[in-house]
């Protein structure tokens, strides 16, 4: 069994270990901003008299806004044997139950949710999988992000 | 910097949508500019997104865009067509095949894979690829309409 392996299996050991909560409150200007990198032009994200009538009732965050609220964070873990060179992000997954509005007060924490070996083109490939619930101040859930990257030694 | 004047138009009828239906064409192309107005608006600030040595070093031909930059505007393929005045967007997953670039087209092309009367949803499928026509970026939705 490789060093790899091996240490995707103390991973597997400490699936559900949450990183530190971050709360965020979610502000017009974010919002904004946001909308503008990602080229959206759609006045939800930015004219909350235009919101206001909408059935939202105020402004909302595009569906990936999840992505900046997510924090940078992860969770306390094993230290891996090897040191990784290249990183990749390799898949994305979002559940939304109700919209995120201007004005919320978002809490979230990094928990690890997977970890595995394949084997690529160019030797070993660590996956982790580190998955996310949002909530707003009345504590109900508002989203789901599952996050996957790749590691390579 | 106010929004452009956009179409709030109501966009499709939930009945009138059909399992096959092709999305209308969408494209946008990234420049650097938006690259690091993203990476200030996400706060990712992952050296292979603006530093061009870098990601040389990192085996890249140069910067690359953000994985969830291509994600957003595969996912503005769908609102545009049914913007969040109509529809949302429940669930939606994506794929990242192989890295785009700043300056490089993003082509994005949907098909709506199934439709649920109960629900009122439909499920959709995203593909992005390159001026050369690889595939990029891989992504699901399901929209539920009002």
């Amino acid at each position: 069994m490789s060093a790899l392996t091996e240490y995707a299996d103390v991973l597997k050991g400490n699936i559900g270990v949450r990183g530190e909560p971050v709360t965020t409150e979610v502000e017009k200007s974010a919002v904004r901003k946001f909308a503008r990198a990602i080229g959206e032009t759609n006045p939800l994200y930015y004219d909350p008299g235009y919101a206001a009538t909408t059935r939202f009732g105020a402004m909302i965050a595009p569906p990936t806004f999840v992505a900046a609220l997510k924090g940078t964070g992860l969770p306390p873990l094993p230290d891996p044997p090897v040191t990784f060179t290249v990183l990749l992000h390799t898949d994305d997954r979002i559940q939304q139950f109700a919209p995120i509005r201007v004005g919320d007060v978002i809490t979230t924490a990094p928990e690890l949710a997977d970890a595995f070996v394949k084997n690529g083109r160019n030797g070993e490939l660590l996956f982790t999988t580190f998955a996310y619930e949002f909530t707003n101040s009345g504590g109900a859930l508002v989203a789901t992000l599952a996050w996957t990257e790749v590691q390579r030694p | 910097m106010t929004a452009s004047p956009v179409s709030t138009a109501p966009g499709p009828r939930f009945d009138d949508i059909t399992a096959g239906q092709q999305l209308p064409p969408f494209q946008r192309t990234p420049t650097k500019a938006q690259l690091v107005m993203y990476a200030g608006a996400e706060d990712d600030y992952m050296p292979v997104h603006f530093d061009h040595h870098y990601a040389v070093a990192a085996g890249q031909p140069g910067v690359i865009n953000h994985g969830w930059l291509t994600y957003a505007i595969l996912l503005q393929a769908v609102t545009a067509w049914a913007p969040p005045q109509v529809a949302d967007i429940v669930a939606t997953s994506c794929r990242y095949l192989r890295p785009a670039f700043p300056g490089e087209a993003i082509v994005c092309s949907g098909t709506v894979t199934a439709k649920h009367d109960e629900k009122r949803t439909v499920d959709l499928e995203l593909s992005a690829t390159d001026s050369s026509g690889a595939e990029t970026t891989r992504a699901t939705v399901t929209l539920r309409f009002q």
